[in-house]
């Protein structure tokens, strides 16, 4: 079979296959860190790019969902499901507060990716100029772990992100 | 209708974080748009007495990918600027509208509180955080709620009479319309509740 070919189809398998994974466990409010073996951004011939599940897809999947759960689980149990998910809410929508939560956290879960690298690396630079502005001294503690973490950072993009 | 009051106050609750987030990765697509052309969409629709604005006003939302979305960008800008607590509030609405949309067919479909409990469910899923904080995500909003709004007034208008069906067709070009899958989520939820009105024994 021709390269090219085998390249997509391989690309859409394991697109197929990192989705059914994310979606089978976020039915149930339960989130997929991406899958460390996964390459972070793979090209292709074609330039048909492997990216990461983003979660906004799927929206509409849980209006059909929550009707079948409120038929067939007792209420009781739908109870402690909303109070959980509730919880899981609040706990996301931190990372959702400031652009230097979203991208760390990006960062975090995708350290290799060389967008999340940029844009984390930037969004430091922006959270040492906001402390430094708002008066914190240099040589506190949450100013240095900032420092630190954004020159390694630096050091690891001119190295080609390794 | 305490249902959707307890839905409600989870929704301003739980989101209140993010409301004023900013704008973050895609959403600075958004405030590069030129909105001038947006506006003169806008008074093609308005005033389609004028053929050449009538016929920019339809190439615009139709050629346009998610041409409703971004009319609806066009809206919250001009009330709102950039004021990024606007808009993500105007995303708490379009999921609150959501709920209130799955509530109502749910009363049709089994009634009683299990109504109630898909709606808070609905609302205070953890996969929904991405789509409702995230302002970009307006456009996954809006066609579930064209979507999800077409089945309904399929389900009210099909006893009745078939040219109630009218509007239903117009959210499912609402749909399409807002985000490319439009009409493929319109088709599943049809699938979906023809599936659950058979189950249940109203068919």
């Amino acid at each position: 079979m021709d390269s090219r070919i085998r390249a997509y189809l391989s690309g859409f398998a394991l697109l197929a296959w990192i989705n059914l994974k994310h979606y089978l466990l976020a039915i149930w409010g339960i989130r997929l860190r991406l899958d460390p073996d996964y390459p972070n951004e793979t090209r292709f011939r074609g330039d048909l790019i492997v990216d990461s599940v983003l979660e906004y897809r799927f929206y509409g999947l849980f209006v059909p969902w929550c009707i079948v759960l409120a038929l067939v689980l007792p209420y009781g149990l739908t109870g402690i499901l909303a109070g959980l998910w509730a919880s899981q809410t609040w706990k996301r929508t931190y990372f959702y507060s400031t652009p230097f939560r979203f991208w760390t956290r990006a960062y975090q879960e995708a350290p290799t990716k060389h967008r999340n690298q940029i844009r984390y690396a930037e969004e430091i630079g922006r959270e040492i100029e906001r402390k430094d502005k708002a008066g914190i001294p240099w040589d506190d503690p949450e100013m240095q772990q900032l420092i630190t973490t954004g020159m390694s950072l630096q050091e690891k993009i001119v190295r080609g992100g390794k | 209708m305490i249902f959707l009051l307890v839905a409600l106050f989870a929704i301003l609750i739980l989101y209140s974080r993010s409301v004023h987030g900013g704008f973050l990765f895609d959403d600075h697509a958004i405030t590069d748009m030129h909105f001038e052309r947006w506006e003169r969409a806008w008074k093609g629709i308005i005033y389609p007495d004028r053929p050449a604005r009538f016929r920019y006003a339809l190439q615009t939302l139709i050629v346009e990918p998610r041409g409703l979305t971004h009319m609806g960008y066009y809206w919250t800008w001009k009330l709102a600027g950039f004021r990024p607590a606007a808009w993500h509030r105007v995303n708490m609405a379009l999921h609150f509208a959501n709920t209130v949309l799955l509530y109502l067919f749910c009363r049709d479909l089994y009634g009683g509180a299990g109504a109630g409990i898909a709606a808070i469910l609905f609302a205070v899923h953890p996969h929904q955080v991405a789509a409702v904080s995230y302002i970009s995500g307006r456009a996954s909003l809006q066609t579930t709620f064209f979507s999800v709004a077409g089945i309904y007034l399929a389900n009210f208008g099909y006893p009745r009479s078939l040219w109630l069906l009218l509007p239903c067709i117009t959210c499912a070009v609402f749909a399409q319309l807002s985000k490319e899958d439009g009409f493929l989520w319109i088709l599943g939820f049809g699938l979906i509740f023809l599936a659950l009105r058979f189950w249940l024994g109203s068919i």
